[in-house]
């Protein structure tokens, strides 16, 4: 029982930074229909900018807005190249672009800051003890940056003109075009609110994990996996795909092996991809007869 | 389709282009006169490798430099032409071949990581081109082949020197984590023949993926297990991403370490507790400590005086050090012939370099012992000699 609370508390925290990939997938998915293959790669930066800054005793909140800074030049990469260059709604070209952009991103943060890793400085975390569970007290902040990070976004696009537009934009851009809607700021907005999540992520992801230039691919694995649970347009499903993702690996890490981690992604996402048409078949089956019979 | 913005799209196409460029570099040597003596390199300087042949590149560049520097190879100039494999098998296969196939080319130093050292090895020997490999597979150079020469210490030495530490200490029942890669297969089961060699128990073995977020789980699993130690064979990160979760979860067991760990990244990730874990190394990694007596010595202060003073050389920079300077050697003694250069490093005996004494033979193309490792631990955000 004390391992399976300490698995569900680690998955809980890692899962925490795999929801904030997966909600920046889901809103510029639904604002500019592209899989942003590179939003892993906006966390990474992020995490190395953060952890560069607060290694060179720039304090917290620079740090924190130095990850935010670093996702949004990032961010604005991409969406000059795969937006612009790619042009709204060819989705394929869009997400090779996207695909390229995330390599560009890992180069430049290669040439940046080298092969060598990060972590945050020297210090001892605050351990968190329940019984015989120990663990680090910045996982619990990490699961809270989520949820406020998620409420935040909720509440930005359900109750502000702002983010009634960004839905507008995401549901029929023609119409809202023809309501005056900035159809093309709201593609760059969702960019930007990518970025911010991601920012928010770097800095959490930063302070219980290492920061390296090549972190991204996992991380836009894992994002996307749990995008995909939310059907790539709720953020709060993509925010429970991420949860359960990380749950889900470190059980499996805890109980099988580390090495089905991976595997157990993509196996993940096969099965969220197929579910819904297979229960739809089986239904559909189970309906026939009763249809012959009428 | 749309490009509302034609000049800052190409802006950024231009500046990508330039990024990629800029993994793949060529130095063109700068004196005229005497044809210039061309090397090759095939190295991992991006991709899931470049941890370790960016290091190696950065030192066979600066070396190359500073023989030009000094007038060259008896008045010939050095053309390095460098390129990057990106850990790619395939793309090693291809770049060592397009520069086998230039009988310009002298020799080839390369690959950096085992998978991409071990598919260059066939095209080595067919093209009959020496290759001085910094790939640590003992497939490599057991049995040896004529033109395959391999520079980095056994990984069984490295394991062997751990395990004597352990011994030492009376530690008889660890967990392993090996990395979920090539390196972390191959160490598996040298750790195995090591420990048992050592009358050391592997109650728990962890192959975990070192690029991943977090090992927490795994250091919860094998704590469970009433070790009283922990032992990581890892590409990077994966020492780091241990000793974090190890700090994560208060754990302060011993634990012990291949090479890769031995840098700022893991210093700072294991935080007070890296005074917990020993990490056998070689000498460059500790260059400040290194008595003038020792073999080493000179080339270990020969090549840390070539960096700026805000970077310094490591295991890796050593070994492609290594490679480098034997090769240039055989050069100076053979002239541009790649068979008699093949023969001039096989004929190496004592040569005293970064990482340990070489010596080759017909019999023996793994060219380096134990003597040049060395067991250190973390100590206030340094590392310093174990004992």
């Amino acid at each position: 029982m004390e391992a399976f609370v300490q698995y569900l508390i680690n998955g809980l925290a890692v899962g925490g930074v795999f929801a904030l990939v997966a909600i920046g997938y889901v809103v510029v998915f639904r604002v500019v229909r592209i899989v942003n293959i590179a939003q892993g790669d906006f966390l990474a930066a992020a995490t190395l900018v953060f952890l560069w800054l607060m290694n060179a005793h720039a304090g917290l909140v620079v740090a924190a807005l130095g990850a935010v800074a670093a996702a949004l030049v990032a961010a604005l990469f991409v969406e000059r190249i795969a937006v612009t260059a790619g042009g709204w709604y060819d989705e394929l070209r869009a997400f090779l672009l996207t695909l390229a952009a995330s390599q560009l991103i890992q180069g430049a943060l290669l040439l940046c800051f080298g092969t060598q890793y990060l972590t945050m400085p020297s210090s001892a975390p605050p351990i968190v003890s329940l019984g015989n569970v120990h663990f680090n007290g910045i996982y619990l902040l990490v699961i809270a940056i989520v949820v406020v990070a998620l409420a935040g976004l909720v509440l930005f696009l359900e109750r502000t003109p702002l983010g009634w537009a960004m839905l507008a934009t995401a549901d029929d851009p023609l119409a809202a075009r023809l309501c005056a809607v900035p159809v093309r700021t709201m593609g760059l907005l969702a960019f930007a609110i990518a970025a911010l999540v991601a920012g928010i992520g770097g800095a959490a992801y930063g302070a219980v994990a290492i920061g390296s230039w090549n972190a991204g691919t996992t991380l836009s694995t894992a994002g996307f996996a749990a995008a995909v649970l939310g059907g790539m347009k709720d953020p709060i499903r993509a925010a429970i795909g991420g949860f359960t993702l990380g749950i889900l690996q470190a059980l499996v890490s805890g109980y099988a092996a580390s090495y089905l981690q991976d595997p157990l992604t993509f196996v993940f996402l096969v099965v969220v991809l197929l579910a819904p048409a297979t229960l739809r078949a089986l239904r559909r089956r189970r309906a026939r007869p009763a249809t012959v019979a009428a | 389709m749309i490009t509302r913005h034609p000049f800052a799209t190409r802006l950024a196409l231009i500046a990508g282009g330039a990024l990629i460029a800029g993994l793949s570099v060529t130095a063109v040597p700068r004196a005229q006169g005497n044809a210039p003596y061309v090397i090759g390199a095939v190295l991992t300087i991006s991709g899931s490798g470049a941890n370790f042949g960016q290091p190696s590149a950065e030192a066979i560049k600066l070396l190359v430099k500073n023989v030009n520097d000094h007038g060259g190879i008896k008045g010939h100039q050095i053309d390095l032409r460098l390129q990057d494999d990106g850990g790619d098998t395939q793309r090693a296969r291809a770049a060592f071949a397009q520069l086998a196939d230039d009988k310009s080319v002298l020799a080839i130093i390369g690959s950096s990581a085992s998978p991409a050292s071990l598919a260059i090895k066939p095209i080595a020997n067919d093209k009959q081109i020496p290759d001085l490999t910094l790939g640590s597979s003992p497939l490599l150079s057991h049995p040896p082949t004529p033109y395959v020469f391999q520079f980095p210490v056994p990984t069984s030495l490295r394991a062997r020197a751990l395990f004597d530490e352990m011994k030492r200490r009376h530690i008889a029942k660890i967990a392993e984590f090996v990395s979920n890669d090539d390196y972390g297969q191959v160490s598996e089961k040298i750790l195995d023949a090591e420990a048992k060699r050592a009358g050391v128990a592997l109650v728990d073995i962890e192959r975990f993926d070192a690029m991943g977020a977090s090992v927490d789980s795994e250091v919860t699993r094998a704590k469970s297990k009433d070790i009283q130690g922990f032992i990581v064979f890892s590409a990077d990160p994966g020492s780091a991403l241990v000793a974090k979760s190890m700090v994560n979860q208060g754990v302060n067991l011993p634990a012990f370490a291949d090479s890769p760990a031995v840098n700022p990244g893991f210093l700072q990730a294991a935080g007070e507790s890296a005074s917990h874990w020993t990490v056998v190394t070689t000498k460059i990694d500790i260059a400040d400590l290194v008595h003038p007596s020792d073999p080493s010595y000179k080339a270990i202060q020969a090549l840390v005086k070539l960096y700026p003073a805000d970077a310094k050389p490591n295991h890796f920079s050593g070994t492609g050090a290594d490679a480098f300077n034997i090769l240039i050697a055989a050069i100076a003694k053979a002239g541009p012939d790649r068979a008699k250069i093949r023969q001039a490093i096989e004929d190496t005996k004592g040569y005293d370099g970064v990482t340990g004494v070489y010596t080759f033979s017909p019999d023996v193309h793994q060219g380096v012992g134990s003597e040049g490792l060395e067991l250190v631990t973390g100590d206030n955000g340094h590392f310093k000699l174990a004992r």
